[in-house]
């Protein structure tokens, strides 16, 4: 016996820990079956809340209204402390409604009552109006400290309150605010909060209006350069973590009143210094320089703007920048051609000393007049630079964005997916995978070999189940099928036969 | 798994099977905490799809390449951790330990080291005690590259440990 079998047999021999009775793994089992349907039970309820959501943003983006029609809608209301979920569109903007918030509120009631917006999983809230109430003011803040500032960026779960102040005397039959966000697609839900030191008067949700595309999601290509921003400066960046004693930048001027003006056809924005709201820092993983194809002559040096942002041209705004010596050209994000109003939202970048950086938003009103297919575009999509990413056809040929289908061929060596290929989706399909829940089905050639989170049924020769329906979406003679009483397989047509693939829990680390 | 418990055959394998796992999972991360913490998960998820495992070429091959995703997962996560606690106070920290629990402390640091395929070879060959075919199979990889894989491995242990080159059996 050499010397490896001796300390094999060694370490079987003298095991470091006794089996688990296998009791105890049955109960885990047990406890994750459970989960499992209940997880599946919120998903269904999800989806089918999206599907509708999404119909009705479909229909107001091609009716060119802002004001959306909610009588078709389910009744999206979302008892205290319940959920609704919906989707936060780019600069979409929710009207939230309350009915009759003092019906049952004492005569000596507090003036402010206080809502909470939590478990989105990411939003940025750039506007707060309060409506209908002289003399009545709506305000964002951490629960129970109230922040002078509206303007806040959150990765992860979201605590955002809304406290709405209306003076004692005043009787009200609704109160109304608009919450402006502006970012990526996102999903999430809104409820009210019954924390206990968070106190709370007033009605429930009445009513929230799904969003209202109010600005288009397709931006302009931004250049790489010096600057940290994202590839669509739309697509907010959200760092995952934040500085380690967790404070908030709060400089003293703001970009709040971003201007825009015409002249002869020539547009111009001003911004003054500074900038608004709150940042988020991003970690060591999320530097400029691996992800935005910083200049290697440019290390992440400290910025100072400029107070003047100059725009020039019929599409698009120029932004200038003023970087300690050294002048980038950077495009911003507006692109205001064909729209009327002078209305636009523009995002700023900043890198600090340390290599670290933040984003601000600020946001004036609105154009209404967004191209019906503005946001589905491809156009302004984030730079996926990833080669074994490869986009899928809709029935019509149009590309399909890659957040909404993807197939992915990384090879074996890619750790994150270690199988031949597999295909992302959102869900339900044709929705964004960043905005809902990402599913993953793996061309799982090794019968789940590679990842215990897929699940079994890998077929390379098998038949479309009756009832199969063909989703349209083709890539190089591939027919994406899936069965709709099934959501665990999806099945790849091609003029070779007929493949099911499982879906895998994860989604790989892409 | 039926409400009668779990069937007989996953009772008998997971007795028979676990000292090689956790043994192996001990070896890849030098932890005996975590090698038994991912074992336990390695054998549930097996037990919740026993029905298609018991299937498989080889249960035992499937269930160590679920550890040893389980175990890269938790590394991967550790460093994040680590690397955020190295910014706060500059420190490193949470370095991999020899465990006092494993009795050829150097061998299995060797075995660690070697390149991942030989790595594996070598825990699936000598701790699970996986027939070539079934290394084959979990690695999906021809045989004639298990064998040489493990030769190479042998080589570079017998370098880095100082020992005589034994020939293959």
């Amino acid at each position: 016996m050499n010397q490896l079998e001796s300390a094999a047999a060694d370490l079987v021999g003298h095991p470091v820990r006794p089996p688990t009775p296998v009791a105890t793994l049955e109960d885990r089992v047990r406890v994750r079956q459970r989960r499992q349907r209940v997880k599946r039970s919120v998903a269904a309820a999800s989806a089918l809340t999206l599907l509708v959501l999404g119909a009705a943003v479909l229909a107001d983006r091609n009716s060119g209204d802002t004001s959306l029609d909610t009588a078709g809608l389910p009744d999206a209301t979302a008892e205290p402390g319940g959920d609704l979920h919906g989707i936060l569109a780019v600069a979409s903007t929710w009207t939230v409604v309350f009915t009759d918030p003092f019906a049952d509120a004492p005569a000596d009631r507090d003036p402010a009552i206080r809502y909470d917006l939590t478990s989105l999983p990411a939003m940025l809230v750039h506007r707060l109006e309060l409506a209908g109430i002289e003399g009545a003011q709506a305000s964002l803040g951490a629960c129970c400290e109230e922040m002078p500032d509206p303007t806040r960026v959150s990765d992860g779960p979201a605590e955002i309150d809304v406290v709405v102040n209306v003076p004692p005397g005043v009787d009200a039959d609704e109160v109304q605010f608009l919450l402006g966000s502006s970012g990526q697609l996102m999903a999430g839900s809104v409820s009210s909060r019954s924390a206990a030191d968070c106190e709370r008067s007033g009605g429930p949700w009445d009513r929230v209006v799904s969003p209202a595309i109010t600005f288009p999601a397709e931006v302009s290509e931004v250049p790489s350069s010096g600057l940290c921003l994202s590839g669509n400066p739309l697509n907010i960046h959200q760092p995952t973590t934040v500085r380690e004693d967790g404070s908030l930048y709060a400089p003293e001027d703001s970009v709040g009143d971003v201007t825009i003006t015409e002249e002869a056809g020539e547009w111009s924005v001003t911004v003054p210094l500074g900038s608004s709201g709150s940042y988020w820092l991003g970690e060591s993983e999320s530097t400029c320089a691996a992800q935005q194809n910083l200049a290697p002559d440019v290390s992440c040096p400290a910025l100072a703007l400029d107070d003047r942002v100059y725009g020039v041209g019929d599409a698009r705004i120029e932004v200038t920048y003023e970087v300690t010596g050294e002048e980038f050209d950077r495009t911003a994000l507006v692109v205001i051609d064909g729209l009327t109003e002078r209305e636009a939202s523009l995002l700023r970048a900043l890198l600090q000393p340390d290599g670290t950086w933040y984003e601000t938003v600020a946001s004036i009103n609105a154009p209404s007049e967004v191209p019906p297919s503005s946001d589905v575009s491809v156009s302004g999509e984030p730079a996926y630079e990833a080669p074994y990413l490869n986009r899928w056809n809709d029935a019509e040929g149009n590309p399909v964005p890659l957040d909404v289908l993807m197939l992915r061929a990384p090879g074996p060596d890619f750790h994150c997916a270690p199988w031949p290929a597999d295909i992302l989706m959102g869900t339900p399909l044709g929705s964004s995978s960043e905005s809902t829940e990402a599913r993953a089905f793996v061309r799982d050639t090794i019968g789940g070999f590679a990842d215990p989170d897929v699940v079994p049924g890998f077929d390379a020769d098998t038949e479309l189940p009756p009832g199969a329906i063909d989703t349209g979406y083709r890539r190089e003679g591939m027919a994406l099928w899936m069965d709709p009483t099934d959501d665990e397989h999806i099945y790849v047509v091609t003029p070779n036969g007929v493949e099911a693939w499982p879906r895998s829990a994860g989604n790989g680390c892409a | 798994m039926g409400a009668m418990g779990a069937p007989e055959d996953f009772v008998s394998w997971y007795e028979r099977e676990h000292p090689r796992l956790i043994g192996a999972a001990l070896a890849l991360s030098g932890d005996p905490d975590l090698a038994a913490e991912i074992t336990d998960e390695a054998f549930t998820r097996a037990l919740e799809r026993w029905e298609r495992v018991r299937a498989m070429k080889s249960p035992t091959g499937w269930t160590y390449t679920v550890a040893v995703n389980l175990i890269r997962r938790r590394y991967r996560r550790r460093g994040l951790e680590d690397r955020a606690v190295r910014r706060s106070h500059g420190v490193g920290v949470s370095e991999q330990s020899v465990s006092s629990a494993d009795p050829n402390p150097e061998m299995w640091a060797a075995v660690r080291a070697l390149p991942e395929r030989q790595r594996h070879v070598v825990l699936l060959r000598y701790v699970l005690d996986l027939p070539e075919a079934e290394i084959a199979a979990s690695l999906e990889i021809h045989r004639g590259t298990v064998a040489s894989t493990l030769s190479d491995a042998r080589r570079s242990l017998a370098r880095t440990l100082g020992e005589q080159e034994e020939p293959s059996p």
